[in-house]
């Protein structure tokens, strides 16, 4: 299995410069994705996952935001380097995003039909409306949408919170893009319908051959639909490895943790354990290592002086402590 | 606040540093008129009338050979004193209609605002000219045309804030144990709606002086021979090309006390309240 | 409530609107003192005469009786006769009520035009150059009293540089001379109403730009230009046309100084100069028709802005 990965991002950092400081929101991200593989980028609000997302489609605004350095090869070629006009090229076409509120992603004053449709238009080059037409029916319709071509017409708001997030889908779909970025997108809806988008999603591989990079604080989540995991702290990547991995046995103090505060039903536990302390600053981390102030697992005289490096365990499992320093 | 903590607000925040300071320099210059003006500022003298700005006389003189820059300083306080008490006049009525209203509800409230909506209904220029019509060319009646004006925005704000506070559970709390109305008014009503009316009082009195300035323009703001701004440039435009002077030092004065106190409405609303943008 | 009732709710209150503003009006000009007969007669005019006036304006009537007939006499198109003039007032107020629709409609319009592009540039460019210049531009232009502005343009443009004619009217707008004549007049209107559209353009520009969907929009690849012409823009525009009629409000009370300093024949200057003289038909009538343009005004803003929100459709 040595292909090259379709989606690698390699040390990549963003900072933030506003008026009370600089934010480190992003330090040090490595992870990779494969074709048709699912990745879950999982991790506490605040950690920088969203901003890692924003950066592979370059979405963030330079101000106040600032790319620091690092790579993000897409195909092998690396996305940083590419013009604006390249970049657009890219955006909708062979990667696509949906974002966490499906309401307010959507524009109030414009239709489904037309939002749909814009991707369509815009990079598959179609002259005739009938076609374009015929095709967004067609994406909303694969995606659940019912009466499909009777709700061209309508408005956002005429849509439930589960019906939006499936057209968000739609529209990112359209084009059938290598790789879709999910931002938390179910975490906006009722438990019932986070189900039916989740299963929704599973199949998109199977239907469209997309890879998909899922970002959630949602463990739960990414069991159900993840390949691989890959957790965040405080802006950098601890952990990576197959889900199975990560999620059975988590090498990292701050995955292993979170998974034990999580209430199980196929374990007896005695008591929930949250982690002690709470996320740091941004603009002040502290030193050596970002976790060690909340790590029952503190080596005294390392972990508040010394940077933990990458440590490889296996051909695609990596951690990022002191405890596995070879 | 320590004084340190002054300055460094200052610092940052230009804008409402340089309104302030224009404030307290019109301030001052009302205040002390008397003191500060070269010349009496009724005083006429034929001899010397229509002279351009000289050391003896800052902004030259007018057609019957009075001060310009004296007129300017007495005018300040004219001008000050009508914008301020405008504004005083629309708050304290506007928002105690407004408290009422939405504190008692039912026909109460529908007597007031659609009151209000009348006084809307007429641009404020106009209903100004019509009320100092009616009742004539005074100071006090001029601040009550200007402040009638204002009466729709702060009954609104207050009202608002009222219901919005209303349905709060911890107002209901409030009733239950006997607190009485006015203390409930005062408590939870004024905290809540005290930003956006300070932002409006502070903008309104930008539009009281121009207001002002532009009734007695008209000539039916303060009676002659009174040197106040807009009079001033009245009695100037005959001699625009001759005499251009006479038209710009009043209005600049205008211009600029105006633009104090829009600097500072401005910064606040930014600060305390964003959604009130207009 | 939806739609139909708002708009019924509205037209409903049209009426019982009008009969207050008169009310207020009949109020303002009682106050005023003196008998209003003996005001308006010639000086020293024998007793008889005076009565004979007073017969005739129908002072003899209980004031309950004048203040119905006053209120309900709109309705039947007679605002009595003009003191000044000797014509019905209506037929003074239309042509003038014309005229002045014609200089604030033209001023508006420029308003509109230009004010809502630098608004958007101010916005996209927030914090440069462009963005500061045109920012302090705006809060000088809030800040000008609107009779310095029109007497530095007259000095300027009519008595230094004399390109364009500085005062009266020159005909209807399509004529040449119609045209001279309204340019420097409606755009100093246009002046003070400019900065207001400008500065609630680029506020209202700034927030749409802060939204999610325009992410969204840009996600897709659409060029930038398109993401704000054809996704920011008409969000933007929502709250700037609800102003726009408060606008006009503004523009047409400001107008009494501009026809005033331009000697515009319009019904501004008609009702400023009835003020001064106490024709109080008149008065009634200019008043009466000024409120009446900008209630029918902010009706049909009302009814543009319920069409161009689809949300309102459903609250």
């Amino acid at each position: 299995m040595n292909e090259k990965p379709l989606l690698r991002v390699e040390n990549l950092g963003v900072n933030f410069y506003t008026r009370h400081g600089v934010v480190n929101a992003v330090t040090d991200t490595n992870f990779e994705i494969q074709k048709n593989e699912i990745l879950g980028l999982v991790g506490e609000s605040g950690c920088g996952k969203s901003v890692t997302a924003l950066s592979i489609l370059r979405l963030l605004l330079e101000p106040p935001a600032k790319i620091m350095g690092g790579r993000i090869l897409y195909k092998g070629e690396d996305l940083l380097k590419k013009a604006e006009k390249e970049i657009r090229e890219i955006r909708g076409k062979e990667i696509s995003m949906i974002f966490q509120n499906p309401m307010s992603s959507l524009n109030p004053v414009l239709t489904i039909g037309f939002q749909v449709s814009e991707p369509i238009i815009l990079h598959q080059d179609l002259k005739d409306d009938k076609e374009v037409k015929r095709r967004t029916v067609e994406i909303l319709r694969q995606m659940g949408i019912p009466e499909a071509e009777k709700r061209l017409k309508d408005y956002p708001h005429a849509f439930s919170g589960g019906m939006r997030q499936r057209t968000m889908i739609a529209m990112a779909l359209s084009c059938s893009p290598s790789l879709l970025i999910a931002d938390e997108p179910t975490t906006s809806l009722d438990v019932t319908i986070q189900v039916q988008i989740l299963k929704l999603m599973r199949n998109l591989r199977k239907e469209f051959g997309s890879s998909i990079l899922l970002i959630t604080h949602d463990f739960g989540v990414a069991a159900q639909l993840c390949d691989t995991i890959a957790v965040m702290y405080a802006g950098e990547t601890i952990e990576y490895g197959s889900a199975v991995d990560v999620l059975k046995d988590p090498k990292h103090p701050y995955t292993k943790c979170l998974l034990s505060s999580i209430p199980r039903i196929d374990i007896e536990i005695e008591r929930l354990e949250p982690i002690k302390g709470s996320v740091p600053n941004a603009m002040n981390y502290p030193a050596g290592c970002r976790f060690h102030p909340r790590c029952p697992y503190l080596i005294e005289d390392k972990c508040p002086e010394e940077e933990p490096k990458v440590t490889k365990l296996a051909e695609r499992r990596m951690v990022k402590c002191h405890l596995y320093r070879r | 606040m320590e004084k340190r903590e002054i300055m460094d607000f200052f610092e940052k925040n230009k804008s409402i540093s340089i309104g302030v300071s224009i404030l307290l320099i019109y301030l001052i210059a009302a205040i002390f008129a008397p003191f500060l003006s070269p010349h009496d500022p009724y005083e006429q003298d034929l001899e010397v009338r229509l002279q351009g700005p000289s050391w003896r006389y800052l902004f030259g003189t007018d057609q019957f050979g009075r001060c310009v820059f004296s007129r300017v300083l007495y005018g300040a306080r004219i001008s000050i004193m009508i914008g301020v008490a405008a504004v005083l006049f629309g708050l304290i009525i506007g928002s105690g209609l407004g408290i009422i209203a939405g504190y008692r509800g039912g026909l109460t409230d529908l007597v007031v605002m659609r009151f209000m909506d009348v006084l809307m209904s007429i641009p404020a220029l106009i209903l100004a000219l019509a009320v100092v019509a009616a009742l004539g060319r005074s100071i006090p009646n001029m601040i009550l045309a200007i402040g009638i004006n204002a009466l729709p925005k702060f009954a609104r704000l207050s009202r608002s804030s009222v219901l919005s506070i209303r349905t709060m559970e911890y107002i209901e709390a409030s009733e239950a144990i006997g607190t009485k109305a006015l203390d409930i008014i005062r408590f939870h009503v004024l905290k809540n709606c005290f930003s956006p009316l300070l932002i409006y009082s502070t903008l309104y009195t930008a539009s009281a002086i121009l207001m002002a300035a532009a009734l007695s323009f008209l000539g039916l703001g303060v009676p002659p021979p009174t040197a106040e701004w807009g009079l001033m440039t009245a009695e100037a435009r005959m001699y625009l090309r001759q005499a251009p002077y006479l038209v710009i030092f009043p209005s600049m004065v205008i211009l600029v006390l105006v633009l104090g106190f829009n600097l500072i409405g401005d910064r606040l609303r930014d600060m305390l309240d964003p959604k009130l943008r207009f | 409530m939806g739609i139909k009732k708002y708009v019924l709710k509205r037209l409903l209150w049209f009426v019982p609107l009008i009969f207050l503003v008169q009310t207020l009006l009949f109020f303002l000009l009682a106050v005023i003192p003196g008998d209003i007969s003996v005001l308006i007669a010639t000086p020293n005019a024998p007793p008889e005469t005076i009565e004979a006036l007073r017969e005739e304006l129908g002072l003899n009537r209980p004031l309950i009786i004048q203040y119905l007939d006053y209120v309900t006499s709109v309705f039947r198109g007679d605002m009595g006769k003009s003191f000044i003039f000797r014509l019905p007032v209506s037929e003074v107020v239309l042509g003038r009520l014309v005229n002045s629709l014609e200089l604030v409609t033209v001023g508006m319009i420029v308003a509109v035009v230009v004010g809502i592009p630098l608004g958007v540039i101010a916005a996209i460019k927030k914090d440069s150059l462009y963005d500061r210049s045109i920012c302090t531009g705006v809060l000088f232009g809030i800040s000008m009293p609107l009779f310095f502005i029109e007497l530095m343009v007259i000095l300027i443009f009519g008595l230094y540089l004399e390109w364009l004619p500085v005062s009266q009217r020159g005909g209807p707008i399509w004529t040449v001379e119609g045209l001279r004549h309204i340019i420097l007049p409606s755009l100093c209107l246009a002046s003070i109403c400019l900065a207001m559209i400008v500065r609630l353009t680029r506020s209202s520009m700034l927030d749409v730009l802060s939204e999610d969907y325009i992410l969204t929009a840009r996600s897709k690849g659409l060029k930038e230009r398109v993401v704000i012409l054809t996704h920011a823009l008409k969000n933007a525009m929502i709250p700037v046309i609800t102003v726009i009629g408060l606008q006009y409000g503004f523009l047409f009370g400001n107008a009494v100084v501009t026809e005033v300093i331009f000697d515009w024949p319009g019904i501004g200057r008609l009702a400023y100069e009835s003020i001064i003289m106490r024709d109080f038909p008149l008065i009634r009538g200019a008043v009466l028709s000024i409120a009446l343009i900008f209630i029918v005004i902010n009706l049909l803003i009302d009814l543009i802005y319920l069409r161009l929100d689809p949300r309102i459709e459903y609250e």
